[in-house]
């Protein structure tokens, strides 16, 4: 072919100009707006070695001869090498991945083995002229380097796939969706320029390439490659719908009826279809929509529900069995439960729902467990620690990789892995504080929760922390007023009691003289010994109770002082020993005591401490049984002197050790039937005496044998002890 | 694929970073947080042990403040006989790997480790060894695969079985691999180090200072007299030697190591880094990074990416500190129980002896280490740390008291020799008396000629312008304590040879540099003397 006028024409040349003024205008909008963003550099000048390829395509496709337009497209190719070094360099960057350097390498030396070997014609031998216009003739190199730049091309792939699948955000998955869309467009369309006589695609394709591409970064908030496809796919379906029912009617009353196509049949059809389209429209669009957005719709529909729900319902429970019902198919989770705060700070399920076995059921088949299964969470654990002062959900995916988190407790850890947990949300009160934990388990899809779903699940969170807040005060509220009406019933007892241990004696007292009163004289020696003992003995008791009330109330006052003198602490258990020592013989126990000869001197009150040691053992007395053993120790622990005193009586329960200190508590007896006696004042004075010496007193359980009282003090020269001394001398002053 | 691989996988630069050099980022209180929180899950794991129940004396603490006031603070005395012969029995579970160090009088001390230990370990050195090649915040150089050229000592010592164990955790290119050196004598596992890193290149050189330096001084001075092998005729080592050799004399200089092994960082530790820093990265053409090791906890410390100070590691252990104040009190009355501060309490410009309480089921508690670290700061607004920044200052053991006004630390002394400008092989330094005078006495092998007189007034005039307290003991009581002892050459390397022979383990092989006992510094002299 002589003349190129027959394929020299306006569609010949258009593309590639296009492109090239397409790739100028992208390069700008690029570099305006990439600041000094290294990826979109790079981005920039992807763009614009496919922009200087379009130029040289298009001087090529307007030469007027062969040698002519073989030396642009020379120029072309050499500069089309450097797309695939810019595209793989840009995915590196963009999704932070890192790679050996060496396909960086390689693939920055194929622009320039290009330009080395173009002049040989090893890369492109000639040009020959076929029905399209120019094709170049391609030596054997360029086949060997176009398996090369589709090997860097796929690793760019590669790298966007892999940022595509570890990303959770909806708008960065979408963004690189256009990426990976992109990158197809010119490897399919190269692949048309191996084939001579197949038209070159690849302007088409590197087009398509730039725009998408830019598009992707800068423009994706104001066009949705999701609002595209669902445009695109509500006006193919709507073409079809229309276009089927109109080639039908023209088929049908052109063969049955043999009615020629009039225009008055086209207008009429035109008319009906005209009138239907609109309703059609609108159906077809909802539809796509819904197809297209089902996550979002299911989302809002899941909102909506919750918020008429949350208005509607007062009991927490409901409230909360409500929550995860419509929570977990929103989200599309395979099981997510509410979590809050037990007695003993650990967070425990209150409500659960789980996806069911059958796979086409499975928003349907939700059952709801009223029991609480684990996980169960530390109270005091680094994971709801974190949770305490985070406001965002963690994923149990970033475990592992916050170093916080990284220290998280073994059981807490495992407690996730085994109920898969993959999302958990705290739910954060008004004050800030962590009223409950919103745990999710995976997705059914197997898929990372999207921002989407976070951004639900936050919502619901704090809709639902409220209403958790509202349920706190309730329950603050119901549990002052039982706590309320204990201090009250507690105080009755106290009094009944107070009565009871003074009554007991005074009535001991009131007999015994009214007997020597009325009878002096006939009672013999021993009688009248007998009777005045019992006043006496009464009397003391007496004493004893109303100096214990008078104590508590000092100490309620904040008035209870310490006389504080250097103290033997051996000679300070043996003077207690001896004298309790005929309560023991009294009731056939074992009192023995393990003490070494010497232990450091302490800085204390003698009476208190010795009534400290009285009540214990009197204690270990009173509810050991009969020919029992008391084991009394003694002994020094670094800078303390420890005192144990083990009993032979029941093990207190876990729950009666915590309160056995409060004031006026008593425990019950064995069969719990009744209030064991005294006025239970004896260990709650015991604790505030031991406190004041800067001590600490708690009760322990040893199977089998008893219960173990223990009581620290503190050995003088440590700070605790020097503490005390400064207050002593300071309450002296007072004095 | 390998635990840590997994991340670097499917993870991007910043999650890496985060993971494993994320713990820069935490403040004070965080810090703290995580060592409670692992501290009080590490009491639940063992108080039902023998070991545990012996140190805690049958209480389990159920604070913090409860765990500082009712244990005492132990030394390996008291694990000796449960560690010792490296039984499992007293232990909360069956060891991963053990690790031993040399002792006093020769005894190796045994510590276990568990494996829940050892990957949090492992993650903490690939840290090190991201930070110790980065440049910047954020910058992940290493990769699974890197080439690291080892020349430590080979398993059970803690720096053989820490990259041994970690190549279970991340794939790792050793040089030689950790099989090998464990089949070599250290100074030939040395020699096939580089001779393979020749022909492997290198990423990471993993070393010990004083290796390093000497191995820089040997090929600087003998580069031009490098006799042709055959092993020099393989293309790679050809490549790397025509390269260095080139790039020298581009810069007209002699070759030396950088030219050969270029590496991406170097890491090292000890009381010699800091003194060879600038000697290390000249040779080495890299700054060296630091790390805080010991047996007894693998990696304590490391430094931050711009190799300034060292940032505590959260997981590491729980931390206490015994103030120079107390710890000095606790030197002069062994049953002394000193004060402990925890690390938010800590001063900057202060001294503390280090006190740590392992985690994750290991034995120690409220364990002296034995080390001294000064805290430089509180924060590094340089790298925006927020926590107390750290050197390392001597061994526990390691000072030298003179007149009760100054301590003499490894640290000082050997940068007072290397100051000097006289060539040393080696040298040992301990306190004697002179007349009831205490002095301070330096046993030394120098490469050239000197005179000990010399070298006496060469030193003390380094000790007075490094340590301000000498200089003070020079001023007010005009004294000049210093006293050389020159050894014949070749001393130091007989005692090497000799304690070889004798069956003497790695760790025993070279004489301490400070206080070294009455045998050693006679056998010390008494070798100089055979040659003299």
């Amino acid at each position: 072919m002589d003349s190129t006028d027959s394929f020299v024409t306006p569609a010949y040349l258009a593309p590639p100009l296009a492109a090239f003024c397409l790739s100028l205008v992208l390069v700008a909008i690029v570099l305006v707006g990439s600041g000094r963003n290294r990826a979109h550099k790079l981005l920039a000048l992807l763009i614009l070695s496919t922009g200087l390829w379009a130029l040289f395509i298009f001087l090529m496709r307007w030469s007027p001869d062969t040698s002519q337009a073989l030396f642009w497209n020379k120029l072309a190719v050499s500069f089309s090498f450097f797309t695939p070094a810019f595209y793989y360099h840009f995915t590196r960057v963009y999704t932070g991945r890192h790679q050996s350097g060496f396909w960086l390498i390689i693939a920055y030396m194929l622009p320039a083995i290009s330009f080395l070997l173009m002049p040989t014609g090893l890369i492109v031998q000639g040009m020959s002229v076929q029905y399209f216009g120019y094709s170049p003739v391609f030596g054997p190199t360029m086949y060997v380097l176009l398996v090369i730049v589709y090997a860097v091309l796929a690793l760019g792939f590669r790298n966007l796939v892999l940022a595509y699948r570890s990303s959770t955000s909806y708008e960065e998955r979408n963004r690189l969706v256009y990426l990976v869309l992109a990158i197809s467009f010119p490897m399919i369309g190269g692949i048309f320029e191996l084939f001579p006589s197949a038209y070159p695609a690849t302007i088409f394709g590197n087009l398509m390439f730039g725009g998408a591409t830019a598009i992707a970064i800068l423009k994706y908030r104001l066009l949705d490659i999701q609002l595209i496809l669902r445009r695109g796919t509500a006006y193919l379906l709507m073409s079809v719908m229309v276009a089927l029912p109109y080639a039908g009617i023209i088929i049908l009353s052109t063969q049955m009826l043999g009615t020629t196509r009039t225009i008055w049949v086209h207008l009429a059809l035109l008319l009906v279809l005209a009138v239907a389209l609109l309703p059609l429209w609108g159906r077809v669009r909802h539809m796509v929509d819904k197809a297209f957005y089902r996550d979002r719709y299911d989302y809002l529909k899941a909102l909506e529900e919750f918020n008429q729900k949350a208005h509607d319902i007062r009991d927490f429970h409901d409230l909360a069995t409500s929550l995860v019902r419509q929570i977990r198919p929103a989200v599309k989770a395979a099981v997510v439960y509410i979590l809050l705060p037990g007695p003993d700070g650990d967070f425990r399920p209150i409500v659960s729902s789980r996806a069911g076995v059958g796979a086409s059921k499975l928003a349907q088949t939700v059952h709801l467990e009223r029991e609480a299964p684990p996980p169960v969470l530390a109270g005091d654990g680094l994971l709801v620690k974190w949770l305490r002062h985070s406001d965002v959900a963690l994923d149990a995916g970033n475990l592992d990789i916050q170093p916080h988190l990284q220290s998280i407790s073994a059981r807490d850890r495992s407690e996730l892995e085994r109920t898969m947990a993959r999302l958990l949300i705290p739910l954060k009160m008004k004050n800030k504080e962590l009223a409950g934990i919103l745990l999710l388990g995976e997705k059914l899809s197997g898929q990372p929760y999207s921002q989407e779903d976070q951004t639900l699940l936050h919502t619901v969170a704090s809709r639902m922390a409220v209403e958790l807040e509202n349920a706190r005060l309730y329950f603050l509220e119901r549990t002052m007023r039982r706590e309320l009406e204990e201090q009250d019933q507690r105080k009755t007892e106290f009094l009944h009691s107070v009565a009871h241990e003074l009554k007991t004696p005074l009535t001991a007292v009131i007999s015994s003289s009214e007997l020597m009163g009325n009878d002096y004289d006939a009672l013999g020696p021993d009688q009248k010994a007998a009777l005045i003992n019992n006043i006496s003995t009464s009397a003391w008791k007496m004493n004893k109770r109303i100096t214990e009330l008078l104590d508590f109330a000092r100490v309620q006052r904040g008035m209870l002082f310490l006389d504080v003198q250097r103290l033997d602490c051996v000679s300070l258990v043996q003077d207690v020993v001896s004298q309790l020592g005929i309560l023991f013989t009294g009731k056939d126990q074992t009192l023995m005591v393990d003490m070494p000869d010497e232990l450091p001197w302490l800085n204390g009150d003698r009476a208190k401490l010795e009534q400290v040691l009285t009540n214990l053992l009197e204690n270990a007395n009173k509810f050991s049984a009969h020919g029992g053993h008391i084991r009394f120790r003694a002994s020094q622990l670094n800078d303390k002197v420890l005192m144990e005193v083990e009993d032979s009586a029941p093990p207190i329960a876990e729950e009666e050790r915590l309160k056995i200190f409060d004031p006026y508590y008593r425990g019950e007896d064995a069969d719990r039937r009744q209030r064991l006696p005294g006025l239970g004042l004896g260990l709650a004075l015991v604790k505030e005496i031991v406190k004041l010496h800067g001590g600490e007193v708690w009760v322990t359980v040893r199977p089998g044998s008893g219960n173990i009282f223990m009581v620290s003090l503190p050995v003088p020269g440590t700070q605790v002890t020097r503490d005390i001394e400064d207050l002593d001398l300071v309450l002296r002053g007072y004095d | 694929m390998l635990p840590e691989d997994k991340y670097f996988q499917s993870r991007d630069d910043a999650a890496i970073w985060q993971r494993y050099c994320g713990f820069l980022d935490l403040s004070v209180d965080e810090f703290m947080e995580i060592q409670e929180g692992l501290l009080m899950e590490q009491i639940d794991l063992v108080a039902g042990t023998p070991l545990a129940r012996r140190i805690m004396g049958g209480r389990k603490p159920r604070s913090l403040q409860e765990f500082r006031n009712t244990v005492p603070l132990t030394t390996y005395d008291d694990y000796q006989t449960y560690l010792g012969d490296q039984g499992d029995d007293a232990l909360q579970e069956k060891p991963y790997f053990w690790v031993h160090t040399s002792g006093r009088g020769g005894n190796f001390k045994w510590i276990p480790y568990t494996q829940a230990a050892f990957s949090v370990f492992a993650r903490y050195v690939i840290g090190g060894l991201i930070l110790g090649s980065a440049s910047r915040q954020g910058e992940v150089n290493f990769r699974p695969g890197t080439r690291i050229l080892f020349t430590m000592a080979p398993r059970p010592y803690a720096s053989g079985s820490l990259f041994y164990y970690l190549s279970e955790y991340v794939t790792l290119r050793t040089i030689p691999s950790m099989k090998e050196v464990e089949t070599l004598e250290f100074q030939d596992a040395i020699q096939r180090a580089f001779k393979l890193g020749l022909r492997s290149g290198v990423d990471v050189i993993a070393a010990i200072s004083s290796v390093l330096v000497k191995m820089g001084e040997r090929m600087a001075g003998q580069t031009e007299k490098m006799s042709p092998s055959l092993s020099m005729l393989h293309p790679v080592v050809l490549y790397r030697l025509l390269r260095g050799i080139l790039r020298a004399k581009l810069q007209q200089r002699k070759m030396l190591p950088r030219d050969l092994w270029p590496a991406g960082a170097v890491m090292t530790g000890g009381a010699d880094t800091a003194i060879y820093k600038n000697e290390l990265a000249r040779y080495w053409g890299q700054v060296p990074y630091e790390v805080y090791a010991a047996t007894e906890s693998l990696l304590i410390a490391v430094q931050n990416w711009n190799r300034k100070y060292m940032t505590f590691l959260p997981g590491s252990a729980f931390f206490e500190f015994v103030p120079q104040s107390e710890w000095l009190k606790s030197r002069e009355d062994p049953s002394y129980q000193p004060g402990t501060v925890l690390l938010n309490e800590l001063e900057s410009g202060q001294v503390y002896e280090v006190i740590v309480s392992h985690f994750y089921g290991m034995p120690l508690m409220r364990y002296r280490i034995g080390d001294l670290v000064q805290v430089m700061s509180l924060d590094d607004p340089d790298t925006g740390v927020k926590l107390p920044q750290i050197t390392f200052k001597s061994r526990a053991d390691g000072l030298i008291d003179l007149a009760g006004m100054t301590k003499l630390d490894e640290k000082t002394v050997w940068q007072a020799i290397a100051s000097t400008g006289i060539a040393i092989e080696d040298w040992s330094a301990r306190k004697e008396y002179e007349n009831n005078q205490p002095h301070l006495r330096l046993y030394v092998e120098p490469r050239e000629k000197v005179e000990a007189a010399h070298l006496e007034h060469l030193v003390d005039e380094q000790l007075r312008e490094i340590d301000v307290d000498y200089r003070d003991l020079g001023g007010l009581l005009g004294l000049q304590p210093v006293r050389v002892t020159l050894l014949s050459t070749g001393t130091f390397g007989r005692y090497f040879e000799a304690k070889r022979n004798n069956g003497a383990h790695l760790a025993h092989l070279k004489p301490p540099h400070m206080n070294a006992n009455d045998n050693t510094i006679n056998m010390l002299v008494g070798l100089s003397e055979v040659n003299g």
